[in-house]
C-alpha cells in the first residue's frame, strides 16, 4: 500500500464508474436532505460542501483500513470544524451546516448485520453488530462534540474575551483621561486666577504709580514695578509647565484610547455570531 | 433611565423575546442559542434580561426592579432551518442596531406567519432524492435508484399524514412500511440487493438535528436541554430500530 497513488487508482476504468456514482450519490443525498430540513437555497451547496468534507474524510480514513470508530469520529469532526467556520463566515448558524452532513457518517452496514443477526436469533453477532452500530452513533456525537468545542472554546470567546480587555483598557484609560483633564482645568483654572491677580495687581500697581504721579512718589514705585513683573513671569513660567504636561498627557492618553477602541472593535468585528 | 425602564418598553421588549425565543425554538434551533441571543437583545436594549429556555418552555423576564416577566409552552417542534436563519439574522440586526424594536417586531411576525420555502413538491423529490443518495452511499448501484426514489416517496408521504402524531410514532410507522416495501421490491425483483434500500429508506429518517442540538447544548453547558434532546434523540433511533426490526419479522412472511 503505497500513500499518495491508492485512491486514486479507483479513478481509472473498471472503478471508476462507481466511484463517480458513488461521488455523484453523496452530493444528491446530502444535498437532497438539506432541501428536506428547508435549509436557504444560497446555502445548500455550502451545506453539502461541509457534509462532502466529511465523508471523503471517513471514507479515506476507511480505505486505509482505519477503525470504523476512529474513521466516523474524524469524518464527524471533519463536517463540524468545517461548518462552524463556514458559519463565522457566512453568518449563520452552524447547525444548518452540521445537520444534513453527519448523515452520511452512519455505519449503515453495522446496522443491518445488527438488524439481521437479530432476526436470525444469532445473539453474539446480533450483540458485535449492536456495539458497532452504537459505537459510530457515538463517534458521530464524539466527534461532533469536539469540533463544536474546538470553535466555541477556542476560537470564539477568545475574541470576546479580547476585545472586552481592550472595552476594559479603554474605559480605564477614559477614566484616567477624565482625571487627566480635571487636573488640565485645574490648572488651567488657578493659571488664570492667578493671570487675573496678577493683571489686578498690575492695575493696582498701574494705578499706584499713577497715584505716585499725583502724589509724586515715582522712584518708590518704579524700584517696586520691575521686581514684581519678574516674578511674576517667573510664576507663570512655572504655572505654564503643569499646564503644557497635563495638555501633552491629555493627547497621549487620547491617542492611546483611540488605538484601544479601534483594537476592541476589530476584535468585535472578528467575533463573529 | 427612567425612560429606559418605561414599563410600555419592557413589554414590548419581552414580546420580541418571547416571539423570537419560540420561533427558534419550533424552526429547531439549540436552547444555548435562543438563550444568548436573548440575552444579546438585552445587552443592546440596556435593559435586565434572564431567560430560562428548554425545548418544551420558555420564560422571559425583563427588568430588574419590577420585571415583565412571560412564560411560553411550546408543544410541537418542526425543522425549519429557513426561519432559523433569517430569525437569526434579525436578533443580529437588533444587537447591531442597525433596526429599532419595532420594525423588528414586525419582521418577526412576518417571518413567523410566511409560507415555508420549499413547495411540498419540492420537499417530496428532496427525500426520494435523499434516499436514492443514501442508496448509492450505502453499496448500492444505479439499480438500487429507482426503489429507494419509490420508498423516499412513500415515507415523506407517511410523514406529511402522520404529522401531527408523536414523533416516535410516525417514525415507527415510517420504518415498518419502509422496511415492508423494501422488501418487497426485493422478494419481487431478486437483483436489487436488500441492505442499500433496506437502509435507504431509514437513514433519512435518524434524528440528526436532535443530536446536534444535543451535543451544543451539553458543550454550552445547559445540561436540561442538552439531556432532553439526547432522550429525543435516542428515542427516534429506538422507534427507528424496532419498526425495522419488526418490519423485516413481517417480511419473511412473504
Amino acid at each position: 500500500m503505497s500513500w499518495p497513488s491508492v485512491p486514486f487508482s479507483a479513478l481509472t476504468f473498471g472503478d471508476g464508474l462507481d466511484l463517480i456514482l458513488l461521488i455523484l450519490g453523496v452530493i444528491a443525498g446530502i444535498g437532497a436532505s438539506a432541501v428536506t430540513f428547508r435549509i436557504p437555497p444560497k446555502e445548500l451547496f455550502w451545506a453539502t460542501a461541509a457534509g462532502f468534507m466529511g465523508w471523503e474524510v471517513m471514507y479515506c480514513l476507511e480505505f486505509y483500513d482505519i477503525n470504523t470508530l476512529t474513521a466516523t469520529t474524524l469524518g464527524a469532526l471533519a463536517t463540524s470544524l468545517c461548518s462552524e467556520f463556514m458559519a463565522r463566515d457566512r453568518r449563520v448558524p452552524a447547525s444548518i451546516y452540521v445537520v444534513p452532513g453527519i448523515l452520511p457518517l452512519v455505519p449503515g452496514r453495522a446496522i443491518y448485520n445488527a438488524m439481521f443477526s437479530i432476526i436470525n436469533g444469532q445473539h453474539d453477532l446480533s450483540k458485535s453488530g449492536a456495539m458497532q452500530a452504537i459505537l459510530g452513533a457515538g463517534g458521530i456525537a464524539i466527534g461532533l462534540l469536539i469540533g463544536t468545542a474546538i470553535a466555541r472554546g477556542v476560537v470564539h470567546p477568545q475574541h470576546r474575551l479580547r476585545a472586552a480587555i481592550e472595552r476594559e483598557q479603554h474605559r480605564h484609560l477614559h477614566s484616567q483621561q477624565q482625571l487627566v483633564s480635571e487636573q488640565h482645568q485645574a490648572a488651567h483654572k488657578k493659571a488664570q486666577t492667578e493671570r487675573e491677580a496678577k493683571a489686578q495687581g498690575q492695575e493696582r500697581a498701574g494705578q499706584n504709580t499713577h497715584r505716585g504721579l499725583h502724589s509724586g512718589q515715582r522712584h518708590s514705585s518704579r524700584t517696586g514695578s520691575p521686581p514684581a513683573s519678574a516674578a511674576s513671569d517667573r510664576a507663570s513660567a512655572k504655572e505654564k509647565t503643569p499646564e503644557a504636561s497635563a495638555h501633552k498627557r491629555h493627547a497621549q492618553i487620547t491617542a492611546k484610547r483611540s488605538r484601544y477602541q479601534s483594537r476592541a472593535a476589530r476584535y468585535e468585528k472578528r467575533r463573529r455570531r | 433611565m427612567g425612560k429606559l425602564y418605561d414599563p410600555e418598553r419592557l413589554r414590548i421588549i419581552a414580546t420580541i423575546c418571547i416571539d423570537i425565543a419560540r420561533g427558534l425554538i419550533v424552526a429547531g434551533a439549540g436552547t444555548a442559542r435562543v438563550e444568548e441571543t436573548v440575552h444579546h437583545i438585552g445587552v443592546s436594549c440596556q435593559v435586565p434580561i434572564e431567560s430560562q429556555v428548554t425545548p418544551t418552555s420558555i420564560v422571559v423576564s425583563v427588568g430588574s426592579d419590577r420585571p415583565v416577566t412571560r412564560i411560553c409552552r411550546v408543544r410541537a417542534r418542526t425543522i425549519d432551518l429557513d426561519k432559523l436563519v433569517d430569525l437569526n439574522n434579525v436578533s443580529r440586526q437588533i444587537c447591531n442596531k442597525e433596526i429599532t424594536i419595532h420594525a423588528a417586531r414586525l419582521r418577526i411576525a412576518n417571518i413567523l406567519a410566511r409560507k415555508p420555502i420549499y413547495s411540498n413538491t419540492v420537499i417530496y423529490w428532496g427525500q426520494a432524492l435523499c434516499c436514492a443518495g443514501f442508496a448509492v452511499i450505502l453499496g448500492g448501484g444505479a439499480k438500487e435508484i429507482p426503489p429507494a426514489l419509490l420508498e423516499g416517496l412513500l415515507a415523506q408521504y407517511l410523514l406529511v399524514k402522520l404529522g401531527h402524531m408523536p414523533m416516535f410514532l410516525c417514525a415507527f410507522a415510517s420504518a415498518i412500511t419502509t422496511t415492508l416495501a423494501a422488501s418487497a421490491i426485493h422478494f419481487f425483483i431478486p437483483e436489487v440487493e436488500l441492505e442499500p434500500i433496506l437502509l435507504a429508506g431509514i437513514v433519512p429518517l435518524l434524528p440528526g438535528l436532535s443530536l446536534a442540538n444535543a451535543v451544543v447544548d451539553l458543550m454550552a453547558g445547559e445540561l436540561t436541554a442538552g439531556v432532553a434532546r439526547t432522550t429525543e434523540a435516542l428515542l427516534c433511533a429506538a422507534a427507528l430500530a424496532s419498526g425495522a426490526l419488526i418490519g423485516l419479522n413481517m417480511s419473511s412472511l412473504l
